[in-house]
């Protein structure tokens, strides 16, 4: 489908924080929009929209207590949608990183692209980026395996304690409905969960309970605790919880040998390097 | 007329000089800015519910967030 109708729509992440995670692109993207749509933290990053670009409309009425966000999300996707058919320039800004678990950016760049219009998404700082700073932990040292709490009951995911595991939106996990927000209702899937993982972790294995801080007056909120503890740890609608790595699993003699190595080949490079 | 304390805490997620200032005196950092004696105080007191309130609750951009599976 060729790109060549007038409007056109660039979805861009606003950071965690207030303003200062931005990249320069999102920012000139909305200097330069007809119209922007936030779905962002609240007044102040409103604020600095605002010094932005005059025509700023929040999405964040769309929610309603008891309302589904599915249905919130599709309406976001519709006012989208509905601004780049009147030909403008449109950019949507999501708070964090507007691609990662956000529903409607991803169906409205799509929808939009099969319709011919020109719509991409540019990448923003996200929960996950704040994370791997904060904690110092890099991924690519163990591996990482990352999932949503609830998905991770859902489905028969495979665990592999050898790497770094973090389970997205903990204080919510088991939710299905869409509609309920509090953590507080959700622990028989935090102790449903703390079983499932007490299978491949030992119960003293500290884990940690995570949240990005979201003004700059803030720290991160980071408390350790041993796994077994788990469904008596507080947690709020932001918190993530990360699993650290077991340690390295063994070595795969065999397709060393496809390779032409030994294990003292790979021990010598890896030294002293990685130590 | 924007909140002067929203206005302080968006400059201070971006500006490096201004967030070297506040970590360095924080009373000295927003007295620099012009932020009223009232506000402050919110701020050394950690009074972070009332600011998240000012500021708008964070939480709630969370709704945003939602499984990929929910078509």
């Amino acid at each position: 489908m060729t790109e060549n109708k007038k409007g056109s729509l660039v979805i861009v992440g606003t950071g965690i924080d207030v303003a200062g995670q931005m990249t320069l692109k999102a920012k000139s993207y909305i200097e330069n929009a007809d119209i922007v749509f936030s779905v962002v933290s609240g007044q102040a990053v409103m604020h600095w929209l605002g010094t932005l670009n005059d025509n700023v409309v929040s999405l964040m009425g769309l929610y309603d207590e008891g309302k589904s966000r599915v249905q919130t999300y599709h309406e976001m996707i519709d006012a989208m949608v509905k601004a780049v058919y009147e030909g403008k320039k449109v950019v949507g800004a999501f708070y964090g990183h507007p691609g990662v678990f956000v529903f409607p950016t991803h169906k409205v760049i799509a929808r939009l692209k099969s319709e011919g219009y020109y719509a991409h998404m540019d990448p923003g700082v996200s929960a996950e980026d704040c994370l791997i700073a904060d904690l110092g932990i890099d991924p690519g040292m163990t591996g990482m395996q990352s999932y949503e709490a609830t998905q991770l009951l859902f489905y028969k995911h495979r665990i592999d304690p050898a790497c770094m595991l973090i389970l997205w939106q903990i204080g919510l996990t088991g939710e299905h409905t869409f509609r309920t927000l509090e953590p507080g209702q959700c622990k028989k899937g935090l102790r449903i969960l703390t079983n499932m993982l007490l299978e491949h972790y030992p119960e003293d294995h500290e884990v940690i309970m995570y949240e990005a801080a979201m003004l700059p007056i803030f720290e991160p909120l980071i408390d350790r605790f041993p796994l077994k503890d788990l469904p008596t740890s507080k947690s709020t609608m932001a918190s993530t919880l990360v699993i650290p790595s077991l340690g390295k699993p063994e070595f795969d003699l065999e397709t060393l040998s496809k390779l032409g190595l030994t294990l003292d080949d790979v021990l010598v490079s890896m030294k002293p390097e990685f130590e | 007329m924007a909140d002067k304390l929203v206005e302080f805490l968006v400059v201070l997620s971006e500006d490096t000089k201004l967030a070297d200032a506040f970590k360095s005196d924080k009373k000295v950092a927003m007295d620099d800015f012009g932020l009223s004696a009232e506000d402050q105080q919110l701020v050394l007191d950690e009074k972070y519910d009332e600011i998240k309130e000012r500021c708008g609750n964070a939480a709630k951009a969370l709704n945003i967030i939602g499984l990929p599976s929910i078509e």
